[in-house]
C-alpha cells in the first residue's frame, strides 16, 4: 500500500493517508456537499439546487429574497451542523483512544455536563443568548482541567480518568436536575432545550467560531495522532517506546476538549455523535489510525447535517437537533455494530 | 466442570488481601448499611424520639401521628431504599463483570432510559396520574430496554465481544433517552407531571403496589449468588473463560436476567438513579478486591448504604424541606468514588 508520509524534524507526523483512506475520505466529502446542498433547499419556501448554486456564486440577477434564504439562514445553519458534528466526531475519537475505552465520550468524561450545568446556571440567573454559550465554554474547560487534576497521581491514568469524569458527570449532573426540578416551569423547559441541543439559533458568528476551532486544532490533533498510536499499545510499551505520557494526555485532553467546548457554544451540548462517529469511521475503516481520524470528522458531519434535515423538515412539532440525533441516529449505528460484528472490526 | 476450576481462577483474579480483611471490610460495610438505614428512620423534618420509633414497631398505636408518620413513610422509605440501594450495587458489579468495562452499570444496558421513556411514554399517552402505576410501566421498559440491547449485542457472526453489548446498550440508551426529551420537549404537561420521578428520588415511595419488586428482587439476588464464580472466570477474558469450559452466551444471558429483575426493580421504585449502581463497585472494589465472591455482597451493601445516605443527606440539607435523593448522590458519591479511584492508583484493573 502507498502512504503519503511526511517528514518533519525526525518525528514521522501521521499523515498515513492510504489510497484507499483517501477514496473513502473523498466520498465522505461529496456525499457531506451534496446533503449541504439538499438541505439548504429544503425548507416552507422551496429553493431549487440551481438557485441555490447560483445565489452562492452571484450568478445572474439576485433574487434577495433567495439570497435572504440561503445566506442568511440555510447556509450558515447547514455549514454549523456540519462544522459542530465534524469537530465532536474527530474529538470523540481521540477521546476514546486516549483513555482506551469504546464507550468514552465527552458526554462521559465529564466536559458536557460541566458545559450543561454552567448555561443551566446562566438560565437561572437570567443570563440568555450568547452569555449561555460564553457560561458553557468556560464551564467546559473548568470541567476538563477539573477531572484531569482530580485524575492526577503521579500522572492521570485512563482508568482514573473515566472514574473522576463519570463522579464529575453525576455531582453536576445532580446540580442540573437541582435547577430542573427547582426553577419554574418555563426556566426549566429552557434548560432542557438548551442541554439537549439545537442548532435553530445558529448564524455566521457560530460558523466562524467553529470553523476557526476546527482550522487549528484538526491539525494538532492529526500532529498528535502518533502519540495515540502509542498510547493505545498500553501504558509500558508507550512509555518504552519514548512516548512522553503525561504531555501527550495533556495536549490531547486539551486539543479535544476546547474543540468540545466551542462546538457546544454553538449549538448546545449534542449527545451521541461524539460517542458513534468514531465507531461508525471503524465499521468502514477499521482502526483509527493518521487520516482515518477525518473519516470519524466528515461521518460526525453528515451525521449531524442529516439529523438537523430531519428536526428541521420532517417532524410536525419542533424538535431541538440534539434529540434527533440520538433518535434517528441510533438505528443507523446499531446496523454499522452488526456489521462492523461481521467483518471483525468492531 | 466449573468446580474443578474454581481454585486456579481465584489464584489467578488474585488478590492480596487476606480472608480476615476482607471479613472486617465486610462487616464494616454491613454496619455502615444498618446505620444509615437506623438515620434513615429516625431523621425527618418531624423530630421524632428514638423511644417513640421503638414504640411504633412493638407498640404501634393509630391515634398517635409519629406512629403514622413512621409507618407510613419512614420505614417504606427506608426498607425501598434499602432494597433499590443493594439491588443496583449488585447489578452493577454483575454489568462490570459482564462487560469487562469500569464503564459498567445498569443504565450501560439501556435498564433506567427503557424504564423512564416506557414512564413517561404512559404518562403522554394514558395520562396515568398515580405514581403507584409507575411501577408497571418501569419494569416493563427496562426490561424491553435490555431485551432489544442484548439481541442487537450478540447477533451477527463471531461478533460477541463484551464490548459491542455494553455499545449496543448504550445506543438503545441514547435512543430512548432521546425519545423521552422529545415527549418531554412536547407535552409541558408530562414534563411537569414526571420531572422529580425522573430525577429519582425516595420521597414519593410507600409499599402500595411494590409487592411485585418482593418476588424480582429475591430471584435477582438469587441468580447473582450462582453467577459470583463464573463472573470471576469471565475476568480472566473470553478466550480463557471459554478453556476453562465457561458457557459464555448462558452466563451473560443469565446475568442480564439479573440486571434486569434488580435494577429494574431498584428503578420502578425510587427512579432512573444510575450513579449507585456505578460508583458501589467501584468503590467497594477498591477495598477488598476483584474476588466476586466478596464483590458481591460487599457491593450489595455498599449501594445499600450510599443510597440511604444521598436520601439522607438530601433531607438534612435544605430543612424543612428536601433534595431528592438523585441530586444528591452525585454529591456524595462523586467524592468517595474519586477518593477511592485516586487511592486504588495504578494497581485496578
Amino acid at each position: 500500500m502507498k502512504h503519503f508520509i511526511y517528514r518533519n524534524a525526525g518525528e514521522t507526523v501521521s499523515m498515513r493517508f492510504s489510497k484507499a483512506k483517501l477514496v473513502i475520505l473523498a466520498i465522505l466529502l461529496l456525499v457531506l456537499v451534496v446533503m449541504a446542498a439538499f438541505a439548504i433547499t429544503l425548507g416552507d419556501f422551496y429553493i431549487t439546487i440551481v438557485e441555490v448554486y447560483g445565489s452562492l456564486l452571484h450568478l445572474g440577477d439576485a433574487n434577495k429574497r433567495i439570497d435572504f434564504f440561503v445566506r442568511k439562514m440555510r447556509l450558515p445553519r447547514a455549514l454549523t451542523a456540519a462544522l459542530v458534528g465534524g469537530a465532536l466526531g474527530i474529538a470523540g475519537a481521540v477521546f476514546q483512544r486516549v483513555v482506551r475505552n469504546p464507550l468514552a465520550s465527552p458526554d462521559i468524561l465529564g466536559i458536557t455536563t460541566g458545559a450543561s450545568l454552567f448555561a443551566a446556571a446562566a438560565i437561572f440567573f437570567g443570563f440568555f443568548g450568547w452569555a449561555t454559550s460564553l457560561f458553557a465554554v468556560f464551564g467546559s474547560m473548568l470541567t476538563a482541567i477539573i477531572v484531569y487534576l482530580l485524575a492526577y497521581k503521579k500522572g492521570a491514568s485512563p482508568v482514573r480518568l473515566i472514574l473522576v469524569g463519570v463522579g464529575i458527570t453525576a455531582a453536576f449532573g445532580g446540580g442540573i436536575s437541582y435547577i430542573v426540578t427547582r426553577a419554574d416551569e418555563n426556566l426549566a423547559v429552557m434548560v432542557l432545550q438548551w442541554t439537549t441541543g439545537s442548532l435553530a439559533l445558529s448564524g455566521w458568528d457560530e460558523v466562524l467560531l467553529v470553523f476557526l476551532a476546527l482550522l487549528i486544532l484538526v491539525p494538532i490533533i492529526l500532529f498528535l495522532e502518533r502519540r495515540l498510536s502509542l498510547i493505545e499499545l498500553g501504558d509500558d510499551l508507550a512509555v518504552t517506546l519514548g512516548l512522553k505520557r503525561e504531555t501527550s494526555y495533556i495536549l490531547l485532553l486539551a486539543t479535544a476538549s476546547i474543540l468540545v467546548g466551542l462546538a457546544i457554544a454553538a449549538s448546545g451540548p449534542i449527545g451521541f455523535v461524539a460517542l458513534i462517529a468514531p465507531h461508525a469511521a471503524r465499521g468502514i475503516v477499521g482502526r483509527l489510525n493518521g487520516g482515518a481520524m477525518l473519516v470519524s470528522m466528515f461521518f460526525g458531519a453528515i451525521l449531524l447535517l442529516v439529523s438537523d434535515m430531519v428536526a428541521q423538515h420532517d417532524l410536525n412539532i419542533s424538535v431541538p437537533t440534539g434529540a434527533i440525533t440520538a433518535a434517528i441516529g441510533a438505528p443507523y449505528f446499531l446496523f454499522i455494530l452488526y456489521r462492523g460484528a461481521k467483518n471483525g472490526t468492531i | 466442570m466449573q468446580f474443578s476450576n474454581t481454585r486456579l481462577v481465584e489464584r489467578l483474579v488474585g488478590s492480596r488481601t487476606g480472608t480476615a480483611f476482607r471479613l472486617f471490610i465486610l462487616f464494616t460495610l454491613l454496619g455502615l448499611t444498618v446505620l444509615a438505614f437506623f438515620f434513615s428512620v429516625l431523621i425527618g423534618s418531624r423530630v421524632i424520639p428514638t423511644m417513640e420509633v421503638l414504640n411504633a414497631i412493638f407498640a404501634f398505636d393509630a391515634s398517635k401521628a409519629d406512629h403514622l408518620v413512621l409507618w407510613g413513610l419512614r420505614l417504606p422509605r427506608s426498607f425501598l431504599g434499602l432494597a433499590a440501594g443493594a439491588a443496583l450495587g449488585v447489578a452493577g458489579v454483575i454489568t462490570q463483570g459482564i462487560t469487562r468495562n469500569p464503564l459498567g452499570s445498569p443504565g450501560i444496558l439501556g435498564i433506567n432510559a427503557g424504564a423512564a421513556f416506557a414512564v413517561v411514554a404512559a404518562i403522554y399517552i394514558f395520562k396515568i396520574s398515580n405514581p403507584v402505576h409507575y411501577i408497571w410501566f418501569a419494569l416493563a421498559g427496562a426490561t424491553i430496554a435490555a431485551i432489544v440491547s442484548y439481541t442487537l449485542g450478540t447477533i451477527g457472526h463471531g461478533g460477541r465481544s463484551p464490548t459491542r453489548l455494553a455499545l449496543a446498550g448504550m445506543i438503545v440508551g441514547g435512543m430512548l433517552s432521546a425519545w423521552t426529551s422529545i415527549t418531554l420537549l412536547t407535552s409541558l404537561r408530562t414534563f411537569d407531571q414526571v420531572r422529580f420521578w425522573l430525577v429519582g428520588s425516595l420521597s414519593k415511595v410507600s409499599f402500595d403496589g411494590v409487592w411485585v419488586i418482593g418476588i424480582t428482587m429475591p430471584i435477582g439476588f438469587l441468580l447473582a449468588v450462582v453467577l459470583a464464580a463464573s463472573l470471576n472466570t469471565i475476568a480472566l477474558g473470553d478466550d480463557m473463560a471459554a478453556s476453562l469450559g465457561l458457557k459464555l452466551q448462558r452466563t451473560r444471558f443469565l446475568s442480564l436476567c439479573a440486571t434486569v429483575l434488580l435494577a429494574g426493580s431498584a428503578t420502578a421504585v425510587a427512579g432512573p438513579i444510575g450513579f449507585v449502581g456505578l460508583a458501589a463497585p467501584h468503590i467497594v472494589r477498591g477495598l477488598i478486591g476483584s474476588d466476586h465472591k466478596w464483590l458481591l455482597p460487599a457491593s450489595m451493601f455498599g449501594g445499600a448504604a450510599l443510597l440511604l445516605a444521598a436520601d439522607i443527606v438530601g433531607r438534612m440539607l435544605v430543612r424543612p424541606s428536601e433534595l431528592e435523593a438523585g441530586i444528591v448522590m452525585g454529591l456524595v458519591g462523586a467524592p468517595i468514588l474519586i477518593y477511592i479511584a485516586r487511592r486504588a492508583g495504578e494497581h485496578r484493573q
